[in-house]
C-alpha cells in the first residue's frame, strides 16, 4: 500500500552568509509516513529552533528537502503533474499559528471561505456555496450569522482560528498541517480549537500534524508523538507511552518544565542546563549533549540511533541502550503501531 | 509554604504596602459609547510579594498594568482610584513628576519582546537610555559598568550589548527587557504576560530569573498572564479578572484549593493535566463586550450556577479568611460554590452508575469537550 505523505531521510540545510556560510541544519535525516487507510493525529513537539516549522513546510510543499525525497501518493514530489499538484493542494491543508496575520484586513471573513469555494469549483452556485460556508463554521462551533459578512477586526482570537479551520474542513482534505494552533489564543479557548480539530479528525477520517510546543495538549489530541530536538528526533511513539515514561532526558527536561496548574506539584526539580554552543546542529554527535545531564563521552562522538524500549515507543539516546536498535527511516514502524 | 525552584517567598505581612490600588477605573471613550475596563479595582502588594493577574483577553488586565505606568492614551482615562507606590501617589503626579517615577519607582516588562525593542539601535544603547535619562549624573564608565552589571543580572553575557535585537533569540530578548526594567531598581515590576510568546523551557529560565531577581532586590512582581498554570507556579497572591472587575483575589494555594468564584473554578479546570486522557473543559460562551454587559453580575451569561438574584443585583465583594475575597452571590448560599460543585460531581457520579439514558451527560454544567 502506498503512502498518502511520505518523507524519505529527508534533510534541509539552511546557509547564511556568502563567503564564510553558516550552516544551520534545520532536519537531519527525518522519515514520516502518513496513511490514508489509517487516519492518526501525529504530534510534532519542540522548543523554538528545532525544526518542527521546516517539517510543517516540507510536508505542505512550500520548501523542498535539501536532500531525500518526498512522495505524494507513491509519487515525488518534484515530479508531479499539473493536475495531481492541484490534488495535493486539496488534499493537504494548513492552519497557522497567527489568527491575526491569516486574513487580508479589508476583505470580510467571507474572503478565505469563497476563495477556496471557488478556486476548487465547490460549488455550482452561490446558494450552494452559502450553505457549505454555513455548514462549516457551524462544525467549528460558530454561527454563520455572527459571522459572515463581518471583518476580521471584529472577531475575536478564538473566533478566526476556528474560522480557520472551518476553511481547511471545506476542502475536505487528507491530511492538515496545524502549526501551533492554539499558542496564540487565551488557554480557556484553546479546548474549544483543539476540539474542532479533533472533530474533523473523527469525523472525516483526516490525518493532523499537530506541531507545537505545548506537550500537554499534545498528550491529549494526539495518538503518537514525536520529539524533535535541533532537528533530529530524539524520542518518539505512543504518546501516553512517551509523555507518561519518557526515555530521553529531553524529553523528561520538557515535562519537567510545565507549570502544571496545581500548586503541590513543583516546577522544575533539576535544573536546566543552558546551550553552551558545543553541540551545533551540525554536530556528527549527540545534539542534546551540550544540555544533557547524562552525557557520556561517546555522545559526542557519534549520535545514537533509535532504540525500541518498547514496541509502541523508540528513544535516540545510549541510556536505552540495552533495547534492539531500530534504524532511523523505520520509525514509522513504531509510530504506526500506536 | 516552601521556597521552589523559583523561590516563592512566603506572604509578607504586618508591613506598609509597596502598591496600593484603591477604586482604580479607567475608561475608554469610543464612538460606540464610554466603556469601562477597569472598574472599581482594588488590592495591596506588600514588598517581595507576587501577585498574579488572570484573566481573558479583553478582561483588562493589560489597561490596569498600562493604568498602573499611567501610559493610558486617549481614548482612554484614568477615571477614578488612586495607585500609592510606597508614599508617592502616582495617580496626583505631573507628567513631568511621572516620567521621573517610571522605570524608577515601577518598572514594567513588555508582553512583545521583539517588538519593545528597537531594532535599528545596539542593545547597550537602549538600556543607556533608560540610565541617562534617569540618573544623568552618572559617568560614561559608570553608565557602562551599569550595562553589564544587569546584563549579569539577567543572566547575559556582556557582549551582548554590543548586538542588534535581530541577532537575539526570543528569550534573550525578554531578558534584556527584564534587564531595562530593573536597571533603576525599581520597587516594583510590572510583568505583562512575558514569556507568552516563549516555548516551556525557555519560559521556566526567564521566570526563574524573575523570580531570582525579585527576591534579590526584594521587588514586588505583578504578573499579568492567561495561563493558571505558570500563576500556580509563581505567584503567592492571584487576582482573578472578568470583564475589568475583580471576580476573585486571594493566597495562590486557598484559590486553587477552594476557589470562591465559578469563573476561578472554571479558568482552574479548563487545563489540560496528565490525568484523564482526552477531556478537555473549555469555558463556553465569550467575555461579554463591554458596551453591552449584562445586568447584574458580568459572568452570569457564562455561568453554570446562575441563580435569580444574578440578573437583578451585581455581587458585592465578601471576605473570606486571609484575604480572600471573592464577589459571588453563592458566598451568601450556605456551602457556598464547594457545596454546588460537589453536589455537581455526586449527580454526575449516579448519572455514570446509573448508566442513564442519551442526552443526560449534558445535565452537568460543565459539559466536557467530546474527545474519547
Amino acid at each position: 500500500m502506498t503512502a498518502l505523505l511520505e518523507l524519505r531521510n529527508c534533510s534541509k540545510v539552511y546557509k547564511s552568509g556568502f563567503f564564510s556560510p553558516k550552516v544551520t541544519v534545520a532536519l537531519d535525516d527525518f522519515s514520516l509516513t502518513i496513511d490514508e487507510a489509517n487516519p492518526t493525529i501525529t504530534a510534532v513537539v519542540g522548543e523554538s529552533g528545532s525544526g518542527k516549522s521546516t517539517l510543517g513546510s516540507l510536508l505542505m510543499g512550500f520548501i523542498g528537502p535539501t536532500t531525500g525525497q518526498v512522495f505524494y501518493r507513491g509519487k515525488d514530489m518534484t515530479t508531479l503533474s499539473g493536475a495531481e499538484h492541484w490534488q495535493f493542494r486539496q488534499d493537504v491543508q494548513a492552519i497557522f499559528q497567527d489568527p491575526f496575520a491569516a486574513y487580508n484586513p479589508f476583505y470580510t471573513v467571507d474572503h478565505v471561505l469563497t476563495v477556496p469555494i471557488r478556486k476548487f469549483g465547490l460549488a455550482r452556485n452561490k446558494e450552494e456555496a452559502r450553505e457549505k460556508m454555513g455548514d462549516a463554521l457551524r462544525k467549528v462551533g460558530l454561527r454563520p450569522e455572527e459571522i459572515l459578512g463581518r471583518y476580521p477586526h471584529q472577531l475575536s482570537g478564538g473566533q478566526r482560528q476556528r474560522i480557520i479551520v472551518a476553511r481547511a474542513m471545506l476542502l475536505k482534505p487528507k491530511i492538515i498541517v496545524a502549526d501551533e494552533p492554539v499558542s496564540m489564543v487565551d488557554a480557556s479557548l484553546r479546548a474549544t480549537i483543539l476540539e474542532s480539530i479533533y472533530t474533523l479528525h473523527k469525523e472525516l477520517g483526516v490525518s493532523v500534524l499537530y506541531i507545537t510546543h505545548d506537550l500537554t495538549t499534545a498528550y491529549h489530541v494526539s495518538n503518537q508523538i514525536v520529539v524533535l530536538y535541533k532537528g533530529s528526533v530524539m524520542e518518539g511513539g505512543e504518546v501516553s507511552n512517551v509523555v507518561k515514561q519518557p526515555q530521553h532526558p529531553y524529553t523528561r527536561l520538557l515535562i519537567d518544565s510545565i507549570p502544571w496548574p496545581d500548586v503541590s506539584l513543583q516546577w522544575g526539580k533539576e535544573p536546566v542546563i543552558k546551550d553552551d554552543g558545543s553541540s551545533p546542529t551540525t554536530t556528527t554527535g549527540c545534539k542534546f549533549a551540550s544540555r544533557c545531564p547524562h552525557v557520556m563521552p561517546k555522545c559526542r562522538e557519534a549520535a545514537p540511533t533509535f532504540f525500541e524500549v518498547n514496541p509502541q515507543q523508540a528513544s535516540a539516546c545510549y541510556l536505552s541502550e540495552s533495547s534492539p536498535a531500530l534504524a532511523k527511516s523505520d520509525l514509522h514502524r513504531v509510530l504506526n503501531k500506536a | 509554604m516552601s521556597a521552589d525552584s523559583t523561590g516563592r517567598s512566603g506572604v509578607a505581612s504586618g508591613t506598609k504596602p509597596v502598591l496600593s490600588v484603591t477604586d482604580l477605573c479607567v475608561d475608554y471613550y469610543t464612538d460606540a459609547g464610554r466603556l469601562r475596563a477597569c472598574d472599581h479595582v482594588s488590592f495591596n502588594l506588600y514588598p517581595g510579594q507576587r501577585l498574579g493577574l488572570v484573566g481573558e483577553s479583553g478582561s483588562g488586565k493589560s489597561t490596569i498594568a498600562l493604568a498602573l505606568m499611567r501610559m493610558i492614551k486617549p481614548p482612554g482615562r484614568i477615571s477614578g482610584g488612586r495607585v500609592m507606590v510606597g508614599d508617592d501617589d502616582l495617580t496626583a503626579m505631573s507628567d513631568n513628576e511621572m516620567r521621573s517615577a517610571r522605570m524608577r519607582l515601577i518598572g514594567m516588562v513588555p508582553q512583545a519582546a521583539m517588538s519593545a525593542l528597537n531594532p535599528v539601535i545596539r542593545i547597550r544603547a537602549q538600556i543607556q537610555d533608560v540610565l541617562q535619562v534617569h540618573e544623568p549624573n552618572l559617568t560614561y564608565s559608570q553608565v557602562q559598568a551599569r550595562i553589564i552589571e544587569v546584563l549579569e543580572a539577567v543572566e547575559l553575557r556582556p557582549e551582548v550589548a554590543s548586538l542588534y535585537p535581530h541577532e537575539l533569540s526570543g528569550g534573550m530578548k525578554q531578558r534584556v527587557c527584564i534587564a531595562i526594567a530593573v536597571a533603576l531598581r525599581p520597587k516594583v515590576i510590572i510583568a505583562d504576560e512575558p514569556t507568552s510568546a516563549l516555548d516551556v523551557i525557555v519560559q521556566r529560565q526567564v521566570m526563574e530569573t524573575i523570580g531570582r531577581l525579585q527576591r534579590e532586590m526584594n521587588i514586588a512582581v505583578v504578573l499579568i498572564g492567561h495561563d493558571m498554570g505558570l500563576m500556580a507556579q509563581f505567584v503567592d497572591h492571584l487576582a482573578v479578572m472578568y470583564a475589568g472587575k475583580l471576580a476573585e483575589i486571594g493566597p495562590t494555594p486557598t484559590l486553587f484549593a477552594k476557589p470562591n468564584h465559578p469563573y476561578t473554578h472554571m479558568l482552574i479546570s479548563s487545563l489540560p493535566t496528565l490525568g484523564q486522557k482526552g477531556v478537555f473543559r473549555g469555558i463556553p460562551g465569550i467575555t461579554p463586550s463591554l458596551l453591552a454587559l449584562p445586568t447584574g453580575c458580568y459572568f452570569r451569561t457564562r455561568c453554570p450556577y446562575v441563580m435569580d438574584v444574578c440578573s437583578s443585583q451585581a455581587p458585592t465583594q465578601v471576605a473570606f479568611d486571609g484575604g480572600h475575597v471573592a464577589s459571588c452571590h453563592l458566598s451568601a448560599v450556605p456551602g457556598g460554590l464547594t457545596g454546588r460543585v460537589e453536589a455537581e460531581r455526586d449527580a454526575e457520579a449516579t448519572l455514570h452508575s446509573a448508566s442513564a439514558e442519551k442526552g443526560t451527560g449534558e445535565a452537568g454544567p460543565n459539559k466536557t469537550g467530546g474527545f474519547s
